[in-house]
């Protein structure tokens, strides 16, 4: 599953619109999905206090799922470095109030330009002398909220410049961001799809399938700690060698004795390895 | 893989790196690549939450300053070299290479490659070091490409080059170049420095297929081999790891026959051997990791902290092929772990 991370409706509506995201009212805060194309959206809103909580809601909503989160947004560049509605990747993010920084893995070969941010605690109006380049008010917080529970890999920002930082949020123009993300949407979803095959990577070895033929084994044969951990390490050794074929069954009565449990449990490892 | 970005496509070099020699070397070979500038290495490798094998899909350069200690004691998981004076440093932190066995990828977060551009101070080091050794009648073994593959990168980087103009003519000192490359030409022009083992991990091909998949064939690196004793170097063979598969004695015993075949065993300085081993730590945290190699799933023993075939097994192999390997090479040239 895809989310994509966005603070302002300006930025969520081209891509409701062009995803065909619908909205969902299972959290208290602007949730839109698209269960066919495996894409969600959640708002957050201006700046840092929503981030964590928002992101953590939804991430918890889905099990065994893996996720990829894209912040897309607006950002303020500098006048003489960027044009209104240039797109950028970012590869670097500086946090403004913390120092932090943050390398986002760049492994996708995209077509966009890359570029640092700078995230601030407020607007900047102007110019934006002091900063080597894009400032935004929610990236810095987005990673580091992110990267505690998905890989790094999985975290991407794409920025669009919509100001040179002499414009107050308040007189964003919605349809002019709107419309400077619309024009941007081909570039936009080529690297969305691309970058979901980066999810499909290095996934679990074992299935839930697997999981619950270990667990039913585990009970059925009151097996040890220790030998559910061998038994972990022989189905992933048998799902290495075989990756379509089921697990065998086992058909030996429930031990009565240890010899008899230790006799099964070695029977059951023998049936995977042959 | 197709879709992804190619090997070094991105660059980052700590602020204290700009302007040294390695830097400008490494900055006009990748001329395309993004530059970012970042305030110490250690913020970009060994951060949390990378995924070695997803970014061993495409290796990003590092290029960093190495603090103290520039050399490092010889691990007890290298064989005995008839010195207790063996060290290895690390001018390169990680591998071009993505070998299944290898303990890189648990030792580090990252699949990403350090560069560490200041060399003179790892020479110097090393100088220090060989100025007041722990035994004077011995001499100096460091082992310079230990956590990495330097002859590898010598297209990119010509480390190799670098450290043999180095150490030639030095007392005393000899240096240890261990790699799986078949770039022997690009150092061949070199004349060949007694100081200079230069030492090749060989595996049989079905071994290479499965496990190491990303290193040159065989038959490129046993050509490199000849290609170096036909020069004059001093050649170490390292049969290690040996994997014990199913029918390991057939597949090693023909590749030993087949390869003495193309090398003459007597030119050889010496030979390792050793079984698959690696530090308890690494190899669970590979383990974690869902690696995709089924060597991390096979029972072995734990002996000292050191994940390893048992001791039986390990015995019987290794005196079984060292049986076999009488047959090419002087026994007192052979060199096994077992410990």
């Amino acid at each position: 599953m895809q989310c994509i991370i966005t603070a302002l409706k300006a930025e969520s509506d081209p891509f409701i619109q062009y995803l065909g995201l619908k909205r969902d009212k299972a959290f208290n805060f602007p949730y839109f999905i698209n269960n066919d194309i495996g894409i969600a959206l959640i708002g957050v809103g201006v700046g840092r206090k929503n981030i964590r909580a928002r992101i953590h809601k939804f991430f918890r909503s889905f099990d065994d799922t893996v996720i990829q989160f894209i912040n897309i947004g607006v950002a303020g560049g500098k006048k003489n470095q960027t044009r209104i509605g240039q797109l950028f990747l970012i590869n670097k993010i500086i946090d403004d109030s913390t120092n932090q920084t943050y390398y986002p893995d760049i492994l996708i070969d995209h077509p966009l330009i890359e570029n640092s941010i700078t995230t601030v605690q407020r607007g900047v109006y102007d110019g934006g002398g002091q900063y080597d380049s894009l400032v935004d008010m929610e990236a810095s917080e987005i990673f580091s909220v992110c990267s505690k529970i998905v890989p790094i890999h999985n975290i991407a920002i794409i920025k669009l410049v919509s100001d040179h930082m002499e414009t107050h949020e308040s007189e964003f123009d919605h349809d002019m961001i709107s419309s400077l993300l619309m024009g941007k949407m081909d570039k936009i979803t080529y690297f969305i799809d691309k970058y979901k095959l980066l999810g499909r990577i290095n996934g679990p070895i074992l299935s839930k399938t697997d999981m619950d033929w270990i667990t039913h084994n585990k009970e059925q044969y009151l097996l040890t700690v220790t030998q559910v951990n061998q038994l972990m390490n022989t189905v992933k050794s048998y799902r290495l060698h075989n990756s379509s074929i089921s697990l065998p069954e086992i058909n030996a009565k429930r031990p009565m004795t240890k010899v008899d449990q230790k006799n099964i449990f070695r029977a059951i490892r023998e049936k995977l390895e042959t | 893989m197709k879709n992804l970005k190619p090997n070094f496509s991105h660059i980052y070099v700590e602020k204290d790196v700009v302007g040294y020699p390695l830097t400008d070397l490494a900055l006009s070979k990748f001329s395309s690549s993004s530059i970012v500038m970042i305030d110490h290495y250690k913020d970009l490798f060994n951060r949390p939450g990378q995924d070695f094998q997803v970014q061993k899909l495409s290796m990003k350069l590092i290029l960093a300053k190495k603090k103290e200690p520039y050399l490092y004691p010889a691990s007890n998981i290298i064989q005995d070299y008839d010195t207790p004076n063996v060290f290895y440093n690390t001018p390169i932190l990680n591998c071009i290479y993505n070998c299944d066995y290898c303990y890189l990828q648990g030792m580090y977060n990252s699949g990403n490659l350090v560069v560490f551009v200041n060399e003179d101070d790892m020479m110097d080091a090393i100088d220090r070091e060989v100025s007041d050794p722990r035994d004077p009648s011995r001499p100096t073994v460091v082992s310079i490409s230990y956590n990495t593959d330097l002859l590898a990168m010598e297209n990119i980087l010509p480390l190799s080059r670098r450290w043999i103009n180095y150490i030639d003519g030095k007392r005393d000192t000899i240096l240890e170049i261990r790699t799986k490359s078949a770039l022997f030409g690009a150092i061949k022009d070199i004349e060949p420095s007694e100081n200079v083992i230069l030492s090749w991990t060989l595996s049989p091909e079905p071994i290479c297929a499965k496990y190491e998949s990303t290193a040159p064939p065989l038959k490129s690196r046993v050509n490199a081999i000849k290609s170096a004793l036909d020069s004059g170097w001093q050649v170490r063979l390292c049969f290690d790891p040996i994997i014990l598969i199913d029918d390991w004695f057939e597949i090693y015993s023909l590749f030993l026959k087949r390869l003495f075949q193309e090398i003459n065993g007597s030119h050889l300085r010496d030979v390792t051997l050793g079984v698959f081993r690696m530090n308890k730590d690494y190899f669970n945290r590979i383990r974690k990791r869902e690696t995709r190699s089924d060597i991390y799933f096979s029972d072995y023993a734990i002996e000292n902290g050191i994940v390893v075939v048992d001791s039986e097994k390990r015995r019987s192999s290794m005196e079984t092929l060292v049986n076999i390997l009488t047959e090419f090479v002087p026994k007192d040239k052979i060199l096994v772990w077992k410990k």
